[in-house]
């Protein structure tokens, strides 16, 4: 040991004079911000880190902007950016470089430059709105059909939130009495924890997908700040994926969030989303009375032409009616009446007697053809014994005077010639 | 048909195409009072969906109320 061992307070006396002797009194540093307190007094104290591209932490400070300088830089960030301080924020400060004796190293910010910031939210949205595309999510909620009637209503706000109960005036107080029906799942809207807030809502509607029509996101009544929360990929993603349509009310009134774009209809306010779902039902209601007139129309019509077919088919029947009819068209039909009982008895008795004919006739046919054939047998034998031929066969003979055949001999004198009609010709002779 | 079951959108497209049936004369008058009827059902069905109460919906929204939001 060449020199007397060295007090705590003299060493780190010696790095501080080191640092305040070699460093500048400012630089422009770029940094993200990993954690972030304001404290009671209004101090701001941050831990700004440097990340490898792979996520490793490459450097780590403690950083301070002391009240005084606080109250006038966040403002002037928020103005710009639309956003406060946060951390997972990139910015780009103006830091001198202490070390105190007790509370050791770290920086003390003077200044910010938002714009630096503004562009890397830009450029962070940008590369989650490419990530959403490339994935092929980015229009899924848009590619939903709208219900023609949403008439359940999920709702994910802040339950103390004025622009739920601006939503819900309006609905429930519009002035055509449509009735709606909603129900609330309460999530933080802002901060931090709204990623996570608004993502289990989400879940927990999810598996009543089937009982609501539609999910509105609204926000309102906040500050314009504090919304980077959806410009969130996982929200962005969910809202994407859900299966019913998703309207967002959140009240960004400059650029639009990636909640916004991916939603299937985005909307200003809150109340702009009641304005929306009333005009729906509006749309409907007319429709509906659309319907209601044109169909009236539209029987009459019918009706008129059935009516006015009837009146000239009367026309054309009038005068035959006229022609044919008895003027007692009364007495005409009770004749019919009792005409059409008649036929019908009379058919169902005739119909009675042929069917006993058919089965008589089945069982006697064969007699029946039986006994006419041995009445043709006792006419052939009739006939035979009548024929004229036979008859003069045997021996007799037909006397014909003047080509009558001669029954009486009185009926001639002497001398006249008769013809003599045997078997085998005719014999003439004169009579003596 | 289950009118309970039959949507907002369902009624509408039921009652457009009766309405076009009696249009285009595809209707017989015969059928022409039933579907009257039929249709002014469905027509009051849909009204009954834009203004109306059901009691089904408030007590599934009363019962998810039970289960709790946290």
């Amino acid at each position: 040991m060449e020199n007397q061992p060295l007090s705590l307070h003299e060493l780190l006396d010696q790095v501080k004079s080191v640092v305040k002797n070699n460093m500048s009194s400012g630089y422009w540093l770029v940094a993200e911000i990993s954690e972030l307190k304001i404290n009671y007094s209004g101090h701001c104290y941050l831990e700004l880190i440097e990340k490898e591209p792979a996520g490793a932490i490459k450097a780590k400070a403690r950083a301070t902007i002391w009240a005084s300088v606080f109250r006038m830089l966040q403002p002037y960030f928020e103005t710009t950016t639309r956003t406060s301080l946060s951390a997972g924020m990139k910015v780009m400060v103006r830091v001198s470089v202490e070390f105190h004796e007790v509370y050791g190293f770290s920086l003390n910010i003077t200044d910010i430059e938002p714009s630096f910031t503004l562009g890397e939210m830009a450029k962070q949205k940008q590369e989650i709105i490419n990530r959403l595309i490339s994935e092929g999510v980015f229009e899924m909620n848009k590619a939903l059909v709208l219900p023609t009637l949403p008439r359940k209503v999920a709702v994910i706000s802040s339950g103390t939130a004025a622009g739920y109960g601006d939503f819900e005036n309006q609905l429930s107080n519009n002035p055509y009495g449509y009735k709606f029906y909603t129900k609330l799942f309460p999530a933080v809207m802002q901060g931090e924890e709204a990623e996570a807030s608004i993502i289990a809502a989400l879940d927990k509607i999810y598996e009543k997908d089937d009982f609501f029509d539609i999910v509105v996101i609204i926000r309102g009544g906040g500050s314009q700040s504090e919304l980077s929360c959806f410009n969130n990929y996982w929200l962005a993603y969910n809202i994407c994926q859900f299966p019913l349509p998703v309207l967002t009310g959140i009240g960004h009134e400059q650029d639009e969030s990636i909640a916004d774009m991916v939603a299937h209809t985005k909307l200003k306010t809150p109340t702009a989303v009641a304005e929306f779902l009333i005009g729906m039902f509006h749309e409907a209601d007319n429709t509906v009375n659309q319907l209601s007139l044109a169909f009236t129309e539209t029987v009459t019509d019918r009706v008129e032409e059935e009516k006015a077919r009837l009146y000239r088919i009367w026309l054309l029947l009038k005068p035959v009616i006229k022609e044919n009819l008895s003027d007692n068209a009364g007495s005409l039909r009770m004749q019919g009446v009792r005409l059409q009982g008649c036929v019908e008895r009379r058919i169902l008795k005739e119909s009675g007697v042929l069917n006993r004919w058919v089965d008589r006739v089945g069982e006697d046919s064969r007699k029946l053809i039986n006994r006419m054939i041995h009445a043709l047998e006792i006419l052939e034998q009739k006939t035979q014994y009548l024929d004229p031929f036979i008859i003069l066969k045997r021996g007799y003979s037909v006397t014909y005077y003047n080509g009558k055949a001669l029954k009486d001999p009185a009926a001639i004198a002497g001398n006249e010639i008769i013809e003599t009609r045997l078997a085998e010709g005719m014999l003439k002779s004169k009579t003596i | 048909m289950n009118k309970k079951a039959l949507s907002y959108t369902e009624a509408v497209s039921n009652i457009e195409e009766i309405l076009h049936q009696i249009e285009t004369g595809e209707m017989d008058i015969d059928e022409l009072a039933s579907k009257v009827k039929q249709a002014s059902e469905l027509l009051k069905l849909c009204k009954g969906k834009l203004f109306e109460t059901e009691k089904e919906i408030e007590k599934i929204l009363k019962e998810m109320e039970g289960t709790g939001n946290d």
